[in-house]
């Protein structure tokens, strides 16, 4: 059954309908919101709330675009005002935990890269950030991103290249911070290929 | 075709169409500073897409769904949307208790202005309606 015909269902009242929608679409309104925000809590409140807010907006959802950019639409008002409410001395993201000495190496590099584009995101204004992620993460056209966010297309490829530069330069600023931290870990890796030829 | 960095972001994303897609193609072979900007564009994109997806927590779909029944318990049975099969015969239901209620409005409106301001019938004349008079001296 496609999400139209639950949809349907779920307007003429059918609760198990809506919940079934629910199911097929937390896990990417969740990461939207987590990549949109950098915070665990955050995206799980958000996300909650926006499920909940299109249940009661549901009878007015007249279908001119999917159900999902719909529901997108409701998660970016509420991400990009819960950014437009953050002062600029509000912890941003949630803390990231110091290397573990025994923590296995493609998970060391997998966090760290997560880390470099998360502070990379966070120094893009909430709407250029909300843009990128539909497209990059969502995989979303430039006219469902349009419909997603309530702008015209055309405002749409002008705020995604103005996101594409902005992140490269925030990307070349959080490497050349890290540059000393990757070459910690270097120094680490050496160090126990060094350990094991010794012992061995 | 000029140069136009913000049509490159479209054909890096392939949100052009084909006849769209054609013409900067063609500008960009013949054109260093889009081709460089172009590679850096993709090279960008694949960068950014290399993030893992993030950890979903546990249940986080049943916590939604008994969060949307919760809001529906709260708010009432108005949010509850009518059964579609339904709306006919609640529209005829509403519609018949409208016409009771007003017809009730008039027959009790009349009623009362009746008692009220009805024929001016004496105490006396409406005793001898039901076989009883007034003991004589009574004032009439």
């Amino acid at each position: 059954m496609d999400d139209g015909q639950l949809v349907a269902q779920a307007q003429a009242g059918d609760l198990s309908a809506f919940d079934e929608l629910v199911r097929r679409h937390h896990v990417s309104v969740y990461c939207y919101l987590y990549r949109t925000c950098r915070n665990g809590a955050e995206a799980e409140e958000m996300t909650q709330v926006a499920f909940v807010k299109a249940w009661e907006a549901l009878r007015g959802f007249r279908g001119q675009a999917s159900f999902k950019t719909w529901l997108f639409r409701i998660a970016t008002n509420l991400c990009i005002n819960r950014l437009s409410r953050r002062k600029p001395s509000d912890p941003v993201s949630e803390e990231i935990p110091a290397p573990r000495r025994d923590e296995p190496e493609e998970a060391l590099r997998q966090r760290l890269l997560s880390e470099r584009i998360g502070r990379a995101l966070e120094a893009l204004p909430a709407d250029q950030r909300s843009a990128l992620v539909l497209s990059i993460y969502e995989e979303m056209s430039h006219e469902e991103i349009a419909a997603a966010m309530g702008r015209s297309p055309a405002s749409v490829n002008s705020l995604l290249y103005r996101a594409r530069i902005g992140v490269r330069r925030a990307l070349e600023d959080v490497h050349a911070r890290d540059l000393t931290r990757t070459s910690a870990i270097d120094n680490r890796e050496s160090c126990v290929y060094e350990c094991e030829e010794h012992e061995v | 075709m000029k140069c136009d960095k913000e049509k490159l972001v479209s054909l890096a994303d392939r949100c052009l169409s084909e006849h769209e897609a054609r013409a900067v193609e063609e500008h960009v072979a013949g054109c260093a500073n889009c081709r460089q900007e172009l590679e850096l564009l993709k090279s960008d994109a694949a960068m950014l897409r290399q993030e893992p997806k993030p950890e979903v927590p546990a249940y986080l779909a049943t916590r939604i769904i008994a969060g949307v029944r919760q809001r529906q318990v709260q708010a009432g049975p108005w949010l509850i949307a009518t059964p579609v099969g339904q709306r006919g015969l609640s529209r005829i239901w509403a519609r018949a208790a409208a016409v009771v209620l007003v017809a009730l409005g008039v027959w009790l409106g009349t009623a009362l202005a009746r008692a009220t301001v009805g024929p001016q019938q004496s105490f006396a004349d409406r005793l001898a309606q039901v076989g009883l008079e007034l003991p004589n001296g009574e004032d009439k």
